[in-house]
């Protein structure tokens, strides 16, 4: 039982400290752009510009959810990577795709990082555990 | 699959593959030199060989002075950053400064003699100086304006010809990240007066059409903005990529086309929206304009930027001012730390790079005059 409660608690603890990480990069996602737009002479890239939806909506909020609910038992470490890989690879591919087009240029990459992300989300999903 | 278990394993497996990714990714887009084989397996596609230049009916070039209201008349462009005040008067040329800039460029030009030649054959051509060149086939007139708080240098240009628009791509290679500045470009190809062009190289998609030679068809992602075609009969015409191919361009006789915008001016009315600037941009900037004022009869455009003496126009006064100028079709090419204008072997314009110094930038085409 108590190894139960133990286990238990790392759990929520790791979704917790999970959803702070998130939630400070979407903090930083928005002050990057910002700071990125000021130093653009006004050019703004939609990539850039709504990177920090990315890490709000795939990480903290899932997070969050996760903290408050059972749920979370079914969540393996792998799962937990892969998702993390998938967020990361959204918030890659917009930094990248938004720093190429504010410098005039026209890109297609987003694709390819979309890809890569969600066949990582995906992935993880079929590494949950069966049972909590 | 332990590895993928071990939280720091796996961050740092994966950052490692996405820090690859993108650096690859990002090398190709600005660093990379890619040549690029013109449309067509190869072959060039010329439209050259089909269509002939339109040449002036009369006199290739006069002392068009007197046919031209905006020289005669004096236009007084307020430096009240909120109107252009026009009247009688026509652009007043400001102090010419160019002479302090970029002295290294510096050449000797022959000086104009004090007493005017009294008839056409006394006159030995070319005449240049600081702000003229004149030959029997092209004149040039480089004016400086000051227009809200921004230095504009225009240039108003007759030819005889439609053959003398030209333009030239950087180390005459074409492809994506091939660049040279401006004024390297346009020594090689003995210009007399350059600006810099639609810098085709640095996007993948778009057409190109330099010189009556289809070098891309493949149609641009962003069409929200129409091209620019100058046709060999010296006519400016715009079209849109999504409507029409590149090959259809060609075979109706486009010499040249820019890829950038957008259309500033479109049969005399102003064609951009308030606060509709390149790139979603809302500042002023450098830029650099082209427009047909007439039959065989253009502007070049450029305006310094991004300074405390020069702060930038917007699309909008940029067209304003093309408009006023009497620009029929005015374009948009590339801006910001690309603005640069060549003429009779100098810079006249202050570009540019990297944040605001003053420096020339490497664009990979310019637009130009001469043989």
């Amino acid at each position: 039982m108590t190894l139960f409660t133990s286990v238990t608690d790392k759990s929520k603890r790791r979704f917790c400290v999970s959803s702070v990480v998130y939630l400070s990069v979407t903090v930083f996602c928005i002050v990057f752009n910002a700071i990125y737009t000021y130093f653009s002479y006004g050019m703004v890239s939609n990539h850039m510009k709504y990177m920090f939806l990315f890490p709000l909506l795939l990480g903290c909020m899932p997070s969050a959810l996760l903290v408050s609910t059972k749920a979370r038992k079914y969540v393996s470490r792998i799962t937990f990577n892969m998702w993390n890989a998938g967020c990361a690879t959204f918030i890659t591919g917009c930094t990248v795709v938004g720093i190429i087009t504010n410098s005039g240029r026209s890109t297609d990459v987003f694709p390819i990082y979309c890809i890569i992300g969600a066949v990582m989300m995906i992935l993880s999903l079929l590494f949950l555990k069966k049972k909590a | 699959m332990k590895a993928f278990k071990k939280p720091f394993v796996f961050c740092i497996i994966y950052s490692i593959f996405l820090i690859l990714l993108s650096l690859s990714i990002i090398l190709d887009a600005f660093v990379i030199p890619n040549e690029i084989s013109p449309s067509g397996d190869g072959e060039i596609l010329s439209a050259e060989i089909k269509f002939t230049f339109k040449e002036a009916e009369d006199t290739p070039i006069e002392d068009t002075t007197s046919n031209n209201p905006k020289n005669e008349e004096t236009t007084d462009f307020s430096t009240d950053e909120t109107s252009i005040i026009i009247t009688e008067e026509s652009i007043q040329p400001v102090e010419d400064t160019t002479d302090e800039i970029y002295t290294e460029n510096d050449t000797t030009l022959p000086a104009l003699s004090d007493t005017e030649p009294e008839t056409e054959a006394d006159i030995s051509y070319p005449i240049i100086s600081d702000n003229e060149y004149r030959d029997e086939n092209i004149k040039i007139t480089l004016q400086t304006v000051r227009l809200h708080n921004t230095q504009v240098y225009v240039a108003d240009i007759y030819l005889s010809s439609a053959q003398y628009f030209k333009t030239a791509i950087a180390k005459n290679k074409f492809g994506t990240n091939i660049n040279d500045k401006t004024s390297a470009i346009a020594e090689q190809n003995n210009a007399i007066l350059a600006i810099n062009g639609d810098f085709y190289g640095a996007n993948k998609k778009g057409y190109v059409i330099k010189n009556g030679i289809l070098y891309r068809d493949s149609v641009r992602s962003d069409y929200k903005y129409d091209d620019l075609c100058f046709m060999f009969d010296g006519s400016f015409k715009i079209f849109n990529e999504k409507d029409i191919s590149a090959r259809d361009l060609l075979n109706m006789g486009v010499y040249q086309l820019f890829g950038f915008g957008p259309v500033l001016v479109n049969e005399t009315e102003i064609f951009v929206k308030a606060g509709e600037e390149v790139g979603v941009a809302m500042s002023s900037n450098p830029r650099t304009a082209v427009g047909i004022v007439d039959e065989l009869h253009y502007v070049f455009v450029v305006s310094d930027g991004r300074t405390k003496e020069s702060e930038g126009l917007s699309l909008v006064q940029l067209a304003e001012f093309m408009k006023e100028h009497g620009c029929k079709t005015a374009y948009n090419l590339d801006g910001g730390g690309s603005s640069t204008m060549y003429f009779n072997g100098r810079i006249v314009n202050k570009p540019v790079n990297r944040g605001s110094t003053i420096s020339e930038r490497s664009v990979s085409d310019i637009v130009y005059i001469g043989y």
